[in-house]
């Protein structure tokens, strides 16, 4: 059974004008967007700003009200669920976020922000188990138990870090969307962070929703990937298929800007003309065609191109993939 | 003669009885015409040092310790101020990560060029040079774009008037401070392209900073890696980035995952960034290094020249 | 790549200092460095304590008249044989008193005097000092219309008046950060609402608000219920801008990335608001609550003045400023202004503490 199945999910935006708050237009942050987490599994989603990555992440854990589709978690629809239902089963989902100086509380010692996710959900019979849950707690990912005593200031991004993700699995969830978790570190502490991610995976069974910019970390963390372009996935397939044989022109644009560390590589760089226009007027038919170098009048302005399978496993929303 | 000569630069930060040493005998030679790169990570002197070139280190905190920054031939730490105010945007521009932050969000960018212009070429302050400039960076439609806001720009967009600001004074050196550390992907491929662009065409030497490996690859004719405040390694780009040399440059490369490369785990540094007033003594990358002797705990390394153009800051480097 | 493009050395060298400390700790050293700071927090604690302790203190009761003695000139301190008092005696031909040359009252220590409850409830009849003489009372800082001494009724005023601001204090923050908080975090309707409220409330000039407020109320209350009044008045008043900041702050922090987390977790949004947006409001908070007391202060010295708040012969700075509003009164007596020195004194020390909180407070990590 799928972990995670996401069916046709709609985040709108109302943007408001003038004294009484008219509703002039929505942002399309998400838009018709499907797809599914296995247990274990990482998906890892790629795109520019303002694609509506992070609102998806947000959306998937409650933190932001879908205006329509459903979110299955273990074959129950969460997408309507608050309240009491909701905060029950919160501590299935959890989510690692992208800033380590902003989120953790300043005024909290380590000990108390852990605590605090196993307070909720009473998870500790005694306050002895719960001092013991937050030693290992801290452990698990690499830190002293003896910080469970100090300030978040005392610590370095990485550290910090490693913190926000005890406090995640402090309630013991299944699937953890990690938001930009790397993209904040130093260049030298990223692998350590990456590789305890995969080390929790492994150890714990958890599933990853891994969003992140930089196509290299997500294909190294991920078995499938996911592009996003204004809102819609444009591509979905396995992690080496979309980075070696991209299908559509947007991902191979992606892919070809990403600098190279080696100098021989023989990559061609696609340079995309203009900037990613705004979600609360996209461009009609394909949102991509007024960059595309392959777009053609008038297919690609007038009709949308619908999510296909175009060779087994992976999927493609342009016309002229193949 | 090079462009610029930084020789054996040393800066303090003064903070009560305190004086920590951010920058610790760097030297960089730029020559005309050339692209160099200066990569290291947060808080290892990087920015301290190509801020230093225009003399732009607020002192106090900061003071010069040691070394001389020649450029053309003068040593800009001995400067007067009308001397420094020709220096500065004359022969030296600056662009920085964040255009949206170095661009005043009341004026028109227009007249923000203009002003540029005022500064170093009078004669040409009109809007036909702004429009010229604005064309030379790739902004479509200039003419219409002249009396935008910066609000109303794109973070690319406000990039490339940043650097239309900095072009105004038709500098020698032009020093791009992380530029494209904020910007998407697709648009940092933009912005790279223009500069190396404008580079051919203008003739400026350009000192980029960045973190990004990556970028080096395609810009730097030679590159210079810092780490605590030092400079570890200095080499031409190509040779550095197939054969890296100094122990924390191979571990930097190696802990960055690569496209399509198939490794199941990376490489991962242990440790942290030493932060100011807690660098180590002897060598500064001794605790994380992957090679390290109990020699490395005692004895700074000093950065010599092991191979023709290639010089490293490791007592091992030629053993390793 | 940590993205705060340049951290400075002092923060670098501030932060290897303040290692292994709480925020409060760090606070606390940033202020005890500030000397200004110290100097208000010295005062501030002398005039609490001696308001704690005005019943000992003073010499003599708030209301004891003395008939023979108006507008006692104050008395000059003396060493002779001991702490001692000038004496005075009527100057002929005038209403006012001069010095006999050579004679003195000596200060005596500890002496029975005037019955007073200490801390309210404990009676007593010791003082710190006074004459052992009725004859010859002490009166250092003059007497009034009525003969009461002015120092004595100086320290019970400055009961009400310095406990009216740190009431008022709590009344109007605790309102203004529930408020503020609910607003800011819920957002919507809720907020919209609240800050209608808001504004309806400081759209009304203040003191036309002041004066229909107590004119709803009957105008014979006794002394405390007219203090308690006051204090609600005043803060009725003031929350609502406090919970507009409030509500502001709350806003930004609703957006915090350890706010989300929170929510993630499961955490309720009453725990949301107390744990994790109010207390990031506190450094405001209690900027503001130190800058705004003397607004209490001043605001009961205001109502007393305009005949609305306390009643004679209880004491209070404004009703005894009230007393000195006679501008025949402020040429020929002026120690009848020893109040508003008080009332100065205690004003800037205030603004000393506050400058210094919000230098103490104001961290970039």
């Amino acid at each position: 059974m799928n972990l995670l199945e996401v069916k046709n999910l709609k985040v709108h935006f109302p943007v408001k004008h003038g004294l009484f708050s008219r509703v002039k237009a929505h942002v399309k942050a998400v838009d018709d967007v499907s797809f599914t987490i296995q247990p274990g599994e990482t998906l890892g989603l790629v795109g520019e700003s303002g694609c509506g990555k992070t609102t998806l992440g947000r959306a998937i854990v409650k933190l932001v009200e879908p205006t329509a589709g459903s979110i299955y978690f273990e074959g129950e629809d969460i997408a309507q669920l608050s309240g009491a239902e909701l905060r029950a089963r919160r501590r299935k989902f959890q989510m690692i976020f992208q800033d380590p100086y902003g989120s953790l509380n300043p005024r909290m010692t380590v000990g108390q922000i852990i605590g605090e996710a196993i307070d909720i959900h009473q998870l500790a019979e005694s306050s002895s188990a719960r001092q013991k849950r937050i030693m290992e707690l801290l452990k698990a990912v690499g830190l002293d138990p003896i910080h469970a005593q100090r300030y978040p200031h005392e610590f370095s991004g990485g550290q910090r870090q490693r913190i926000g993700i005890a406090r995640a699995l402090a309630v013991e969830p299944k699937l953890i969307v990690c938001d930009e978790p790397v993209s904040a570190l130093d260049v030298s502490v990223q692998a350590q962070i990456i590789n305890l991610l995969q080390d929790l995976q492994q150890q714990r069974g958890l599933a990853y929703l891994f969003i992140a910019h930089d196509l290299a970390v997500v294909e190294h963390i991920s078995r499938r990937v996911m592009v996003m372009y204004l809102g819609k996935v444009v591509e979905l397939a396995e992690a080496k298929a979309i980075i070696r044989t991209p299908k559509h022109p947007y991902t191979q644009a992606l892919i070809s800007a990403v600098p190279e560390v080696d100098p021989d590589s023989k990559r061609k760089r696609i340079v995309l003309p203009g900037d990613v226009p705004s979600p609360i007027n996209p461009p009609s038919g394909c949102p991509f065609h007024p960059r595309c170098p392959i777009a053609q009048a008038p297919i690609c302005q007038v009709d949308v191109p619908s999510l296909r399978e175009v060779t087994p496993g992976h999927w493609a929303a342009c016309h002229f993939a193949k | 003669m090079p462009l610029l000569e930084i020789k054996n630069l040393k800066l303090d930060f003064i903070a009560g009885d305190k004086s920590l040493r951010a920058v610790d005998d760097v030297s960089i030679t730029i020559n005309a015409g050339e692209t160099v790169c200066l990569v290291g990570e947060s808080g290892c002197g990087k920015s301290v040092t190509a801020l230093s070139i225009a003399r732009l280190v607020p002192t106090p905190p900061a003071r010069y310790v040691g070394g001389e920054i020649l450029l053309n031939g003068r040593d800009v730490l001995k400067m007067s101020k009308t001397d420094l105010r020709g220096i500065r945007g004359g022969v030296v521009s600056y662009i920085f990560q964040d255009p949206s932050a170095s661009l005043n969000p009341v004026f028109r960018i227009g007249n923000q060029i203009k002003e540029s212009l005022k500064l170093h070429r009078p004669e040409k302050a009109t809007d036909e040079e702004v429009i010229r400039l604005l064309k030379l960076v790739g902004i479509p439609a200039p003419e219409s774009r002249i009396k935008d806001y910066p609000h109303q720009m794109s973070g690319g967009m406000q990039q490339r008037v940043m650097i239309a600001m900095a072009l105004a004074s038709e500098p020698k050196l032009l020093v791009a401070d992380e530029p494209t550390t904020a910007l998407d992907v697709t648009i940092q491929a933009q912005i790279l392209d223009l500069l190396l662009d404008l580079k051919k065409r203008m003739g400026m030497s350009i000192l980029l900073i960045t973190h990004n490996l990556g970028i080096v690859g395609d810009m730097a004719d030679r590159v210079a890696v810092m780490y605590a405040g030092q400079v570890v390694e200095m080499s031409p780009a190509l040779d550095l980035l197939r054969r890296p040399l100094h122990p924390y440059t191979k571990a930097l490369m190696n802990s960055v995952p690569k496209l399509s490369s198939n490794l199941q785990r990376l490489s991962a540094i242990p440790g942290n960034v030493p932060t100011l007033g807690n660098f180590p003594s002897g060598c500064r990358f001794y605790p994380r290094c992957p090679s390290a002797q109990p020699e490395c705990a005692n004895t700074m390394p000093q950065l010599v020249e092991v191979e023709p153009n290639r010089w490293v800051r490791c007592l091992y480097a030629k053993s390793l | 790549m940590e993205t705060s493009p340049q951290p400075s050395a002092t923060e670098a060298i501030a932060k290897a200092d303040l290692a292994i400390a709480s925020p409060w700790q760090v606070f606390w050293r940033r202020l005890r460095r500030h000397r200004t700071a110290m100097f208000g927090a010295v005062i501030l604690v002398i005039l609490y304590l001696t308001a704690l302790f005005a019943g000992f203190i003073a010499p003599y009761g708030y209301e004891r008249q003395d008939r023979e003695r108006f507008f006692h000139r104050p008395m000059a301190l003396r060493f002779q044989g001991g702490l001692a008092v000038q004496q005075y005696e009527p100057a002929p031909g005038s209403s006012k008193y001069q010095a006999v040359k050579g004679e003195v009252q000596r200060i005596h220590f500890f002496v029975r005097g005037d019955k007073y409850n200490l801390f309210g409830f404990i009676p007593s009849t010791l003082h710190l000092f006074g004459s052992g003489d009725p004859k010859h009372p002490i009166n250092l800082l003059g007497t009034d219309q009525y003969g009461r001494d002015i120092f004595s009724r100086l320290l019970y005023g400055s009961q009400i008046s310095l406990s009216i601001g740190l009431i008022g204090i709590v009344l109007r923050f605790g309102l203004g950060m529930v408020m503020g908080g609910i607003s800011g975090y819920f957002g919507g309707k809720i907020d919209s609402f609240i800050m209608r409220f808001c504004e309806l409330i400081m759209s009304i000039p203040a003191l036309y608000l002041i004066m229909s407020l107590r004119a709803t109320f009957p105008a014979n209350l006794s002394s405390t219920q007219v203090y308690l009044l006051i204090i609600a008045i005043l803060s009725f008043i003031g929350w609502a801008s406090s919970a507009r900041v409030i509500r502001g702050m709350a806003l930004s922090l609703r957006e915090r990335q350890f706010v989300l987390a929170a929510r993630t977790l499961g955490q309720r949004d009453r725990h949301v608001i107390l744990k994790h947006i109010l207390p990031g409001t506190f450094s405001y908070v209690i900027v503001a609550a130190t800058l705004s007391v003397p607004y209490y202060i001043l605001g009961e010295v205001v109502l007393s003045f305009l005949g609305v708040g306390i009643q004679e012969p209880d004491a209070s700075w404004g009703i005894m400023l009230n007393a000195a509003q006679n501008p025949e009164y402020l040429t020929n007596y002026p120690w009848l202004l020893a109040p508003g020195v008080a009332i100065f004194i205690t004003v800037l020390a205030f603004n000393f503490l506050g400058d210094g909180l919000r230098d103490a407070v104001d961290t970039k990590s």
